[in-house]
């Protein structure tokens, strides 16, 4: 069973179409990468695929699951960290990861291994117990980061992971990715704009632009049939043949 | 200098965050002025052309025969029909069992003090069941006054006697019989107690707006900070996220219904401290012997459900707004054409049904129950008020958690947005 598999899918904004028939499968335990300039529809796919939009044609599974008419069963196994995901100014960090792992795993023992895992990978420290309205955006960015994974998800949706931190926690984001991609066989799908980030975490990418996909494909089988340097020239070279 | 005047008033007036409250300003005026005319025309006409009066003149001792008749004679030629009682139960019974317009009670000592050329006490009654801020029974009280000052002073008064007696030979306590708290209370102490209604209003009205207020802009933050998506993707029921959201606001609003409380019962104990009126009650004494267990529970709850409504719609118009300013310019127009109605139902009295609808809406209820809880025993109507008024917040949050997805929010929040952005 695929653990995404988007079949024709169109969505339209009113007059605008964002996505022309889409179609891309992720494998389980990959790490897929969706790349292609501002506007070209990877927020809109992020956005269905995790049930927020709902597709104007077209199909999409999740495990199997439609995310229109299951979007429930979707939920439950399947983590979104949007681009400009936001915080609760007024509560802290800890009673945020808290809050999510409650509502994901009740007061089983499942909530305290969860709440740990979060405060690991937000790496905050003692900062964990301030209010969120005092932390830096790179903070928040950590924050989020942990929530999403902290529940290990079966799909973790991540919409430019490393927007606004620093190059130190952009290479944590990388290495905790990898990490838990093998550790607890968490499929991902990625966008960023960072090309040589996907190089470092993709086995397989999807171009886009215009709402629709130029080009998917295992990342090595693309490059030596484009014959190109690196993931950076590669996108060069189809999003100017296109 | 000219035209960037002309680009400010052009900027402004395009605006409908700035149109709309202008708009909505003298349609409310319009409305409350209706209302007050509608009470008033009957006062004025009562005056211009009185209609029949019916006078139940009650006395302790016989009356003059040629009092009674005095009356009798200028009854069509005054509208005023006279019947004469003799006081041989208890005041409240008479007034009870009886209805007529005006009650005369003309104490035992009456006409033993005009003989004596001095200034005689009399009594007069009305009851009083539905209240409005303008009352026409005081035209009606007045003329019959009239009537027996005008005898006294043909019988009784020469150029002999002092000039106080000559101008006024009567002292006139005008009091109100509440039928459904069996209570006679002065005017003055009626008057004091809708000054309380009044206050009372007010302060739910802040209370409401404040809970519509921070409820909007709790949920609105959602939008704006870009949390709202995250909410939505929690593996419960947007139904339960929404209820969540609510209840949370709601606590909030229940510290300020405490404080709010606290307020009031200070307000009124230190009302009730003060001196007592001739009728050796004071107003405020009164007012907590009247709210009965039955209709102050009733009042609770309706305040409770109130508060609850006015969250709900701070929920719906926070989530319909992409960002707090947007939240906030809602907010104003949609409390006032909230309060339209309550301002409709203070001021008038309209047919049953009108009511009944009225009624239902949550907030204005509450305005008008702390209006009748001095006027109206609570009765099964109230009841099925109550209940129509949690009907109708069933309906708006089945209604919002329908909504309560991105994809239709985004559509409405574009809408909204569209309409209401102030063009740059």
């Amino acid at each position: 069973m695929k653990a995404v598999e988007i079949n024709d899918l169109v969505k339209r904004y009113g007059y605008i179409e964002a996505l022309k028939g889409v179609n891309l499968e992720v494998s389980q335990n990959e790490i897929f990468a969706l790349v292609g300039p501002n506007g070209a529809g990877k927020t809109t796919t992020f956005k269905i695929v995790s049930t927020l939009l709902l597709p104007t044609s077209g199909q999409v599974k999740v495990f199997g699951y439609d995310v229109v008419n299951e979007a429930d069963k979707v939920r439950k196994m399947i983590s979104y960290l949007p681009e400009e995901a936001g915080v609760y100014k007024n509560i802290t960090g800890y009673e945020y990861l808290d809050l999510i792992a409650y509502t994901y795993f009740g007061n089983s023992s499942e909530y305290s291994k969860a709440l740990e895992l979060g405060i690991e990978i937000a790496g905050l420290g003692n900062r964990i117990r301030d209010r969120m309205k005092n932390y830096s955006k790179g903070m928040k960015r950590r924050i989020q980061l942990a929530r999403t994974l902290m529940t290990k998800p079966k799909l973790a949706i991540l919409d430019e992971p490393t927007t606004g931190v620093d190059f130190e926690y952009a290479y944590e984001i990388r290495k905790i990715i990898l990490e838990y991609n093998k550790k607890f066989n968490i499929t991902f799908m990625v966008s960023s704009h960072n090309l040589r980030e996907v190089e470092v975490i993709s086995s397989k990418i999807a171009i886009i632009k215009d709402g629709i996909i130029l080009k998917t494909g295992n990342i090595d089988n693309l490059l030596e049939e484009y014959k190109a340097n690196n993931v950076e020239d590669l996108y060069i070279k189809i999003i100017k043949g296109a | 200098m000219k035209k960037l005047i002309k680009k400010e008033v052009l900027d402004l007036l395009r605006d409908p965050r700035i149109i709309l409250p202008f708009l909505l300003t003298p349609i409310i005026f319009l409305i409350i002025g209706a209302a007050i005319s509608q009470s008033v025309q009957s006062t004025v006409t009562e005056i211009v052309e009185p209609s029949l009066i019916k006078a139940n003149v009650i006395f302790e001792d016989n009356l003059p025969q040629d009092f009674t008749g005095y009356l009798k004679n200028l009854a069509n030629k005054e509208k005023v029909e006279f019947y004469f009682t003799k006081k041989g139960k208890e005041l409240n019974e008479i007034l009870k069992e009886t209805n007529y317009d005006v009650y005369v009670l003309i104490p035992k000592d009456f006409f033993e003090k005009i003989e004596r050329k001095e200034r005689g006490t009399i009594y007069t009654y009305s009851k009083t069941t539905e209240f409005s801020f303008v009352q026409v029974t005081p035209v009606k009280e007045i003329k019959v006054v009239r009537m027996i000052e005008n005898y006294i002073k043909e019988k009784y008064v020469n150029s002999t006697e002092t000039l106080n007696f000559v101008t006024n030979p009567i002292y006139h306590y005008s009091l109100v019989y509440l039928p459904s708290k069996d209570t006679i209370v002065s005017s003055q102490t009626l008057s004091s107690l809708f000054s309380g209604i009044l206050i009372a209003s007010v302060i739910i009205l802040s209370l409401g707006a404040i809970v519509m207020q921070i409820s909007s802009t709790s949920t609105a933050v959602e939008n704006e900070y870009k949390t709202l998506e995250i909410l939505l993707l929690l593996p419960i029921s947007r139904f339960k996220i929404l209820l969540a959201k609510l209840i949370g606001t709601y606590i909030v609003s229940l510290i300020g219904l405490s404080l709010f409380i606290v307020g009031f019962l200070g307000y009124f104990f230190m009302i009730a401290s003060l001196p007592r009126t001739e009728q050796g009650v004071s107003g405020f004494t009164f007012s907590f012997a009247m709210f009965d267990s039955f209709s102050a529970t009733l009042l609770i709850i309706s305040i409770i459900i109130s508060l609850f409504f006015m969250a709900s719609l701070g929920v719906i118009i926070g989530i319909l707004s992409n960002d707090v300013r947007l939240a906030n310019t809602l907010t104003g127009p949609i409390f006032i054409v909230i309060f339209i109605p309550a301002f409709y139902l203070l001021f008038s009295t309209p047919p049953a049904t009108v009511k009944g609808i009225l009624m239902s809406i949550p907030y204005v209820q509450t305005l008008i129950f702390i209006k009748e809880i001095i006027t109206t025993d609570f009765n099964i109507l109230h009841l099925i008020y109550i209940f129509n008024s949690l009907l109708v917040i069933l309906i708006l949050i089945f209604i919002t958690s329908k909504i309560f997805s991105l994809e239709i929010l985004l559509n409405l929040q574009n809408k909204i947005s569209r309409r209401f952005k102030r063009r740059v």
